[in-house]
């Protein structure tokens, strides 16, 4: 039976391929050997033809009544088994997985059905940052919380830090944006018995284009869309066109969120820049708030492309806890527990430290 | 050379006759609601408190102020000639036209008799002897009532109606806890905030290209104009003294 999905073995001693953070080409850490992504491209395009037609025809095996009794007729329509090239593995995987690791020998696995026509990014943004970056990072990140729980921290398995690339849509828009604001100008004059201000008020219309470029909106159901928007902004400089080679070694899923879906987002984003920016046009006043807007989208495109995000997921008292790496930046985001005692401790010192000076304060003033 | 000698000797004691006659003037009455006996009574009767208090006590009815603010008038009085008292000097002045009435203290004698507590003890004091035309019954009253403020002064070091020192404000008290609990409170939402960093992005401003903003369109047109108007609340009387006093009408 062909192998349903590829392994990125080197070709010169058989050990899995990596590719090394902020470097251009992919590596064997064994030997040392190093190939150009299109070489490697080159090397294991046939494996990936082969591989196609071989999930293709895995695929059309597939029946959900073959899946064990427990599993839903859904959930079995979302699950998928390639066989792993290295050690022969049955490897289950959802349908939106393209890259993974074999579990058994731990062989970095594509899976090229993934790669089909529409589902194939435009571009991707190699990793920058490699795991001992993310481990320390998240070490840092626990730092100079006040209300982590003591014994948060010693059980998170940081080392369990895993390396994704998470699909994300950028849209670029040229806008023509309209709006009018209510703006005052205050004037202040001062007699000797009381204080008189003039509030002249006024229409401001204002009327522009502008263009933004790849905002980014993840595709993922899987993925926060507050952690996605929180590990931003991406630097674009680093972005270049897609190969799967930048695959080996982690994690990818493709999209599930249609740029369509996901566009509603983007939109949103844009309209409330484009008021703020009109807004910081009307000048030379005192109070300025908006009364209506408009923005209309005159040129609108759409690429896909491969981010990398360093993800780890942690329990604490039976409750997961998210953090995410910008694998490009290196800036982590994510929600840490709270100890209860610390959070009604401490600020109830500073409120014993606050009273009695408040007490001499308002006494000095009544 | 003995001429000269006696020359000095009588124009100091002349100078001093003049400044005993100048301070027994304590009452003064152009009104004529008072008789010379009740002048002479209530002379005798403040001069023992302003020496027993080392303060100046001035008492002056008159007819009418002709138009004068009764404020101003009664800090003029004060200071022209009753704020050289060592621990500070009061002032109680009559308008018998408009039946008014404004006692003025200056700076050192504020700390004794405060406006809050002070004034308003010795405006009961004598404002019922007032207005039943028992105006010697009023000035005595009056002067028996900053007898009796300095007296509570010297003998708990603070003026009537004020704290004792150590003793506790409740009202300021009630307001520190209140307000440190809120701080408190204020202080736990930020930590436990400081808790994430995750959000939302409501903005794209990160991937607007800035030089491709033009604003063609920019017209403002001005619609209206309201104004507002707020009174100067003011610490010092009208005259810009910084000592206090109160009145009323009788």
């Amino acid at each position: 039976m062909a192998d349903s999905s590829v392994s990125y073995k080197c070709p010169n001693c058989g050990a899995p391929l990596s590719f090394l953070p902020g470097k251009k080409t992919v590596t064997c850490e064994y030997c040392g050997t190093e190939f150009e992504v299109s070489a490697i491209e080159e090397l294991f395009r046939a494996k990936q033809e082969m591989a196609v037609q071989a999930a293709e025809a895995q695929e059309s095996k597939w029946e959900i009544e073959d899946a064990g009794s427990e599993w839903s007729s859904d959930e079995a329509k979302a699950l998928h088994a390639f066989t792993c090239s290295s050690c022969g593995a049955e490897l289950v995987c959802d349908e939106n997985t393209m890259a993974t690791e074999c579990v058994y020998c731990g062989n970095p696995t594509m899976i090229p059905k993934r790669f089909d026509g529409m589902l194939k990014p435009d571009f991707v943004i190699p990793f920058k940052k490699t795991k001992q970056d993310a481990v320390n990072a998240l070490k840092e990140f626990y730092k100079g919380h006040m209300l982590l729980p003591s014994n948060f921290t010693a059980n998170n398995r940081v080392e369990a830090i895993q390396p994704m690339y998470v699909p994300f849509w950028l849209f670029d828009s040229k806008i023509t944006a309209q709006a009018e604001f209510r703006a005052e100008k205050h004037h202040i004059i001062s007699t000797s018995d009381e204080v008189i201000t003039e509030i002249s008020v006024y229409n401001c219309r204002r009327k522009g284009v502008m263009s933004f470029e790849r905002i980014p909106v993840d595709g993922s159901k899987k993925m926060d869309d507050a952690y996605m928007e929180s590990i931003e902004p991406f630097d674009y400089s680093d972005l270049v066109e897609f190969s799967a080679a930048y695959f080996t070694g982690y994690l990818a899923d493709k999209y599930d969120v249609t740029a369509e879906t996901s566009s509603a987002r983007a939109n949103r984003r844009v309209e409330n820049s484009a008021i703020e920016v009109l807004k910081s046009s009307v000048e030379n006043f005192d109070d300025v708030q908006l009364e209506s807007a408009a923005v209309k989208k005159d040129v609108g495109k759409v690429s896909y492309a491969m981010v990398p995000v360093w993800i780890l997921t942690t329990r604490y008292n039976d409750r997961p806890y998210t953090f995410m790496m910008n694998g490009q930046t290196g800036k982590v985001v994510g929600s840490l527990p709270y100890d209860k005692t610390k959070a009604f401790i401490y600020p109830a010192l500073c409120s014993l430290v606050l009273a009695p000076i408040l007490y001499f304060i308002i006494s000095a003033l009544l | 050379m003995l001429k000269k000698f006696l020359s000095l000797i009588a124009m100091i004691l002349l100078i001093s006759f003049f400044s005993m006659a100048s301070a027994a003037q304590s009452v003064t009455d152009k009104a004529g609601v008072l008789k010379g006996t009740e002048i002479e009574l209530l002379n005798q009767k403040i001069h023992e408190i302003e020496r027993a208090h080392k303060i100046k006590i001035g008492v002056s009815f008159v007819k009418s102020l002709d138009g004068r603010d009764i404020v101003q008038a009664s800090d003029d009085i004060l200071y022209q000639n009753f704020s050289n008292g060592k621990n500070g000097g009061i002032v109680l002045l009559v308008d018998m036209n408009d039946r008014k009435y404004e006692m003025a203290t200056d700076t050192r004698m504020l700390e004794q008799i405060t406006d809050s507590d002070g004034i308003p003890f010795l405006k009961d004091k004598f404002t019922s002897d007032l207005s039943a035309g028992n105006y010697y019954g009023a000035v005595n009253n009056f002067a028996d009532g900053v007898d009796e403020l300095m007296t509570y002064y010297e003998t708990n070091g603070v003026a009537y109606g004020q704290r004792m020192p150590g003793e506790i404000d409740p009202m300021a008290a009630g307001l520190a806890v209140i307000i440190a609990i809120f701080l408190g409170v204020m202080i736990r939402s930020i930590l436990i905030g400081l808790m994430s960093n995750v959000h939302h992005a409501t903005a794209a401003s990160d991937y607007l290209k800035k030089n491709t903003v033009k604003i063609f369109d920019n017209h403002d047109t001005f619609l209206f104009m309201t104004v507002k108007r707020r009174p100067k609340s003011s610490s010092s009387r009208s005259g810009g003294h910084s000592g206090g006093g109160g009145g009323g009408s009788f």
